[in-house]
């Protein structure tokens, strides 16, 4: 039987990344909790600093 | 060719969001009113009228949030997801570009073309698709970023996406026409 793909980000990251979202009050609809957990696994970072990380790129368009 | 990091990206997407908001709307930009108190640049005064008429709660409650929680000022909570899409759309077009880069490296020594000579270069330059450009960026804008499925995939769909490239050799007008007749 052929072998499941590695999964790039496991389902308890995700979970992880969805109660993080939520206890902050961001909507799932706003930040898609797989995306956010993948962008932390990418910038290999916690979830909180990647959602400074971001926060900072995005005030830097706006300068 | 010009190649962004994906942070990069974000930050050009966040230049795209921020000349797209209506100068109006409270979220950052005010209008500009003249002496007579007439609109300059076709901007609607009664835009700021009614942001003026709203609860500051109202207006800003992204950015309430992303400044507890980071310290900078995000107006609409939606804009961080956006910028989670750019940036997972620049890491992916980052590996699209080493790969297609890796299979044209390939194919030039095929031909015979020596990597790092001048030829080389010349037909990277030309071969190359620039997959990652700020001017892309800003014509896909956040719709680019929604696109990274398409993007995710396996060599199979880089291999089309390559295909697509516009290419003068001999071998690829042949695979089009099936001749190579008339050719130098």
């Amino acid at each position: 039987m052929a072998r499941a793909a590695v999964k790039k980000v496991a389902q308890a990251e995700i979970r992880a990344a969805k109660s993080f979202l939520e206890r902050r009050g961001l909507d799932s609809d706003d930040i898609s909790p797989k995306k956010f957990a993948k962008a932390a696994k990418e910038l290999d970072k916690g979830f909180q600093e990647t959602l400074q990380i971001l926060a900072r790129e995005l005030s830097a368009g706006d300068t | 060719m010009a190649e962004l990091t994906p942070l990069q990206i974000v930050r050009n997407m966040a230049r795209n969001i921020t000349s797209r908001r209506p100068s109006g709307s409270g979220l950052g930009a005010m209008g500009e009113i003249n002496s007579l108190g007439q609109s300059v640049g076709g901007k609607d005064p009664r835009l700021d009228n009614f942001s003026a008429s709203l609860d500051p709660y109202q207006l800003d409650l992204g950015g309430e949030i992303s400044e507890d929680l980071t310290g900078y000022r995000i107006p609409i909570a939606s804009d961080l997801g956006n910028a989670i899409n750019a940036y997972l759309y620049g890491v992916e077009m980052n590996k699209y570009r080493d790969e297609i880069r890796e299979e044209l490296d390939a194919r030039l020594e095929s031909e015979g073309i020596e990597k790092g000579s001048s030829e080389y270069q010349k037909e990277i330059l030309n071969r190359m698709p620039d997959v990652g450009n700020p001017e892309a960026m800003v014509e896909f804008g956040v719709g680019a970023a929604m696109g990274v499925p398409v993007a995710k995939g396996s060599f199979g769909v880089l291999k089309a996406l390559y295909d697509r490239i516009p290419k003068d050799t001999p071998e690829s007008i042949k695979l089009e026409t099936g001749s190579v007749e008339g050719l130098p």
